[in-house]
Order: C-alpha cells, then structure tokens, then sequence
C-alpha cells in the first residue's frame, strides 16, 4: 500500500512512528542534493539532512495536514543549512570541499575502475564548479536555484519554502541563472 | 501552452526536452529569446544529472563517515520545525482570508460605483427642462399624419412654430457636455436652417400653430431667424 505523505504522517502522529522511515526514503536524496550543493561538504550536509529528519519527528504533534510534509522539511533543511553555514564562517577552513569529497570517495561502494575513477573525478569537479558558481549569486537565488535543479521542488513549493510569493521565486530562479549564464559565458568554462 | 508554463518546462530537466515546449519556442520568439540565453546556465545545472546525484552516489545508507556519528537533534532545530510548521500552517489559512478580504473589496468598488453613477445621472440636464412646450397643442404629430398640410408653406410654418419652442431657450454647450447621454440632434439650429431659407416666406399662413400669430411669438421667432443663420435673411415677420 503506497501511502502518500499527509497519510504517513496522521499515522506518525497516531503513534505508528516506524512508518516515518518511509518519509526519509523519500526525500533524502534531495535533501541531501541540496545540502551538499549549499554547504559544499558532504559530511555536513549529512548532518544536516539527518538533523532534519529528526527535528521533523520530534516536532510531529506540530504537523497539520494543512500544508505539504515536504515544504516542511525543505522549510526546516534551508534554515539548518543557513545556520550551518554561519558556524562554518566562523570556523573557516575546518571543511574544505575537496578534502571532505576525497574522504567521501573512499566510503563508495563500488569496485574502483579506471573508468569510474576518473567520472567521479569529474562529478567532485564539476560539483565544485557548480558550488563556486552559486556562491557569487546573492544567496536567496542561489538557493532558488538549488531548490529547483537539485530538489526538483515546484515553485508553488520554493515559494513556501522560501516565504516568498511564487512570481518571486519565479523571478529568483530567472534572475539566477541570468547571471550564471553571463557568468558562464564570460568565463568560457574556466572557473576558480 | 503560456509562456510561463514554458518558463516552467524550461527549468525542469524532463520538462525541457518535450515537444510542447519545443512547439511553443516557434511560435513565441521572447521565450526563444530566454531560453537562448539562459542556455548556458541551464546546460550547466542539468547536465549529467543522474550521475550527479549525491544520493545515487551515496548510497541509500549514509556515508562511512556519517555512520559513525551519533544522530543529535538540538533545542534549536526543534525550535525551526516548530516555528516552520506554525508558518505554513498560516499560509495555508491565507487563500480563504484572501478570498474573503476580496470579496469585501470588490463589495466596496461596487458601492462607489453605484454612487458615482448616482451622482453622474443627477448631473446629468433634464432634457425637458431645457425645452420647454408651447402652452399651446404642438402640431408637429399631427402635420406628419396630415399629408394635404404638406405644402412648402406649411413645412415652413410647421418648422418656425417648432423653432419658437425648441431653440427660444437653447441649451448652453457645456451642459451638452456633461451628459452621459448626449443628443445626435445637438445642435438643434442645423436641422431647422433649411426652413429659414429666403424662399420660404414669412409665417402668415393661418394653419399655422395654434397661437402662433401672436405677436410676442412671431417677435421671438423673428429674433429667432437672426439668431440660427443670419446669412439666411429671412423676412421679417408680421402678424
């Protein structure tokens, strides 16, 4: 039986709390896109994504079907992700994308070619690429843009999120990637 | 399909590829235009997105490092979800109150409205005010039912008698102005001018208007004749 989110939770709140499990199935993929994307360290944005889920289940009784579930924890992994960062501020140099992916690579499960080697190469590259280019976006955009490309989320849902209309959220992704594809484009590919 | 559904296709990797959009790209040159230039950007954020995916990369289970660290949740992410959850929930009370203040305000337009056009039509000149009828019978019904009364004489007659109660009093041109409903016969001097002409002769004829022999009519309705045209010079009449 595949139950949807607003049913999952009316059952968590009943006390059926196993079925939360469902719930991190689900979305942790993107969470964790996002995460990652936003705070450029693998290690972290697992943190995050993890203290999410739990913040969500502890907060439970809070939950009204009202809204959607998943605004709610995209809600709660923006703002964790924002306070995460703050901290790394103050602490700069702890993490460093390059370092933290080498550490992730050793944890990955798949027999080592040659061939895989050098494409994971490519996606740490591309990944720090990506993370280099949103950084020079003011953080509102950037975020929009990680929201859609990297969490899929609908703008009705950025929107929400963000707590912004939805022709604003529109109006950050456009604006976004008006400025990465100058920033592309007057770069020819060459990135810091 | 709009262009904002197409903005919407635009940013979505599966959405991009599809023929609607494609379609609407011949037909809309702006969204042509947009999607051209954000090209680079949007190649740059989908690209090989499957094998970018952190969580096919990671696994379903967390990484080696994350596996080793106990879960925390601290005060202050539970505070987060507490207070992300109380602001959605208020969002989502917002369409009914929405609906609800918009109901009030279109109510509200609909009353000034309704009053401005009360208003507009009190300003608006009454008609017969402004035209008076004669005190005596107005032949103009009757001469059209009487074709043996249509000489040019009687037309003449006919029209100078109108003439004494239809532009003794003319209205003044602002007033006109102010109307919602304005005449087609405004100017009421243009369609009498015909019946000033030198041709016609003076109003002598006694079929004409009742009491229109009397000399304080004929005075108006001489005074009349200079007024509409005096180019016409029309004679001027006795009783």
């Amino acid at each position: 039986m595949d139950l949807d989110d607003v049913q999952i939770m009316c059952r968590v709140q009943a006390g059926q709390v196993e079925l939360f499990d469902v719930l991190v199935r689900r979305y942790r993929g993107p969470l964790l896109n996002v995460a990652w994307s936003k705070l450029a360290d693998a290690a972290w944005a697992e943190d995050v994504v993890q203290e999410t889920f739990l913040a969500a289940f502890a907060a439970r009784a809070t939950y009204n079907p009202r809204f959607a579930f998943r605004t709610w924890v995209w809600t709660i992994l923006l703002n964790l992700c924002r306070r995460q960062w703050q901290r790394r501020q103050v602490r700069p140099g702890e993490h460093s994308l390059g370092t933290s992916l080498s550490a992730e690579l050793t944890g990955y499960c798949e027999p080592v070619t040659h061939e895989t080697a050098l494409g994971h190469i490519l996606q740490i590259e591309r990944r720090e690429q990506v993370h280099q280019l949103l950084t020079h976006l003011p953080e509102v955009q950037a975020d929009a843009l990680r929201l859609r490309f990297f969490g899929g989320l609908q703008f009705s849902e950025i929107a929400l999120a963000m707590d912004s209309s939805v022709s604003a959220a529109k109006q950050r992704v456009k604006n976004g990637l008006v400025a990465l594809a100058d920033y592309v484009r007057q770069n020819g590919g060459d990135f810091p | 399909m709009n262009c904002d559904t197409a903005f919407d296709l635009m940013t979505d990797a599966a959405g991009s590829r599809s023929g609607a959009l494609a379609q609407h790209f011949e037909t809309c040159p702006r969204c042509r235009q947009m999607q051209e230039t954000l090209a680079p950007a949007l190649e740059f954020l989908t690209q090989d997105e499957r094998a970018d995916d952190f969580s096919a990369r990671s696994g379903e289970s967390p990484s080696s490092e994350a596996a080793g660290r106990q879960p925390i949740i601290t005060i202050e992410s539970l505070k987060i979800a507490h207070q992300a959850a109380s602001r959605l929930a208020a969002q989502a009370e917002l369409p009914r109150a929405r609906r609800q203040r918009l109901a009030g305000q279109l109510t509200g337009y609909a009353a000034v409205f309704a009053a401005g056009l009360l208003v507009a039509l009190s300003l608006v000149p009454e008609r017969g005010s402004e035209k008076p009828m004669p005190t005596g019978q107005c032949t103009r019904q009757e001469a059209a039912r009487d074709d043996s009364l249509r000489s040019a004489d009687t037309i003449q007659a006919l029209a100078q008698s109108c003439a004494v109660c239809h532009t003794a009093t003319p209205a003044p041109v602002h007033d006109k102005q102010t109307s919602f409903f304005r005449s087609e016969r405004s100017n009421t001097r243009e369609w009498l001018a015909p019946y000033f002409r030198e041709e016609f002769g003076p109003v002598d004829d006694p079929r004409c208007v009742a009491g229109s022999k009397r000399s304080a009519e004929l005075t108006a309705l001489n005074a009349i004749c200079q007024r509409v045209q005096p180019s016409f010079g029309a004679k001027e009449m006795t009783a």
